[in-house]
């Protein structure tokens, strides 16, 4: 094997091993949010619950005689609507996650990508005791792998939860010039995210983007192309092939 | 059973309010607290019969202060309320300590059954 082979068989393993990495990085990216929603649910689901059998144990005095308290039992009702209603908002998350790795590459709104990423952390941030905030600046369209886009900004807001300054963090997706678009991550010390770790390096290159340092303290910048030409001639990273199934669960 | 005195620690503050409600309705006194840190301190100064104590609480660890009662000396009966049908989180709760577990959302039947059970348990093993 002359040297020239060699050298593309290494260079050929260690992509394999990113791509292996990454794909690995996406797999605990799914199962975390998936987690996450389950939870979500679960405290929606009590809650439905206990409020609906609050309801019951009222009627159940009324038919002993107690006097009914009508007005209290519409604001029960009224509860019971509202967490049926962020329920549903939950499973609409779900399933957009569901159908992320359908395709290799789509036409995604942009903004609404960082807000479901963002939805979808809002139990940990609670948790960790942060807000995340999103605040579309402009719609803009991007052709990516949507998993791959959900993972660089979970693993961007996920540091800065991490690394906040104020308990607050904001994701605001727009246009930057002609070909590009840019999420302005703010609410962070992002320092010992610049230059990236390995794996959301990975996610960059094959999203032929790149995270800054933005132009006010506590702010980064995810700067990716709109498109897949403009990835191409910004020259990102080979495109998977062969990870993806197209076919779309119900 | 009237008598009996129960404490619910869960962040989620509509679901524990209303399981106060519904237990009083029941004839049980019940108080609810959003976080360990009220949690020790109301059982460190009033007097409960079971605590019911979620495993995952607001940057928290459910069963950390469940721990930190038994470091405190407190023998209040623990039950964990989880979200999670966790096997494994269960079985850490129990072998820490904890006398029973409930998993969300709650039969309240279940929950007074338990908390019965466990407060007999105390008694039995202290008498």
């Amino acid at each position: 094997m002359s040297d020239a082979t060699k050298a593309t068989a290494r260079s050929g393993e260690a992509e394999g091993r990113a791509f292996e990495g990454l794909r690995l990085a996406e797999l605990r990216y799914m199962g975390r949010m998936a987690a996450s929603v389950s939870h979500e649910l679960r405290n929606n689901l009590a809650t439905i619950t206990e409020k609906n059998g609050l309801i019951a144990d009222m009627v159940a005095l009324a038919a002993r005689g107690r006097p009914l308290n009508e007005g209290r039992v519409g604001s029960l009702a009224g509860d019971v609507a509202r967490r049926i209603k962020e329920a549903t908002e939950v499973c609409d998350r779900l399933s957009r996650l569901a159908h992320s790795p359908d395709l290799d590459s789509q036409v995604v709104e942009l903004g609404a990508q960082v807000e479901l990423v963002a939805g979808l952390m809002r139990r940990h941030a609670k948790m960790a005791g942060v807000t995340i905030t999103t605040e579309p600046e402009a719609r803009v369209n991007v052709e990516v792998e949507p998993v791959l886009l959900q993972l660089a900004v979970h693993e961007c807001l996920s540091w800065a939860m991490e690394h906040d300054l104020d308990g607050a963090i904001r994701a605001a997706a727009g246009r930057n010039g002609r070909d590009s678009a840019v999420v302005r991550l703010s609410g962070a010390r992002w320092e010992g995210l610049l230059p990236p770790p390995p794996t959301l390096r990975e996610a960059l290159e094959l999203l032929g983007a790149e995270l800054v340092a933005g132009e006010s303290d506590g702010e980064a910048r995810l700067v990716l192309p709109t498109s897949k030409d403009q990835r191409d001639l910004r020259g990102a990273g080979p495109s998977r092939s062969g990870g993806a199934s197209e076919e779309r669960h119900e | 059973m009237d008598n009996l005195r129960v404490l619910l620690v869960d962040d989620e503050e509509e679901l524990v309010s209303t399981l106060v409600e519904r237990l009083e309705i029941r004839g049980i006194e019940a108080s609810a607290v959003l976080n360990g840190t009220e949690a020790l301190e109301r059982v460190n100064s009033e007097d409960f019969d079971v605590v019911v104590l979620d495993v995952r609480l607001k940057g928290e660890d459910g069963i950390e202060v469940m721990e930190e009662m038994q470091r405190r000396g407190l023998s209040i009966p623990v039950i964990l309320l989880t979200g999670h049908m966790s096997e494994e989180t269960s079985i850490k709760g129990l072998e820490a300590g904890a006398v029973d577990y409930v998993v969300k959302p709650v039969d309240i039947k279940v929950l007074i059954e338990k908390m019965r059970r466990a407060v007999k348990g105390q008694s039995a093993g202290t008498s």
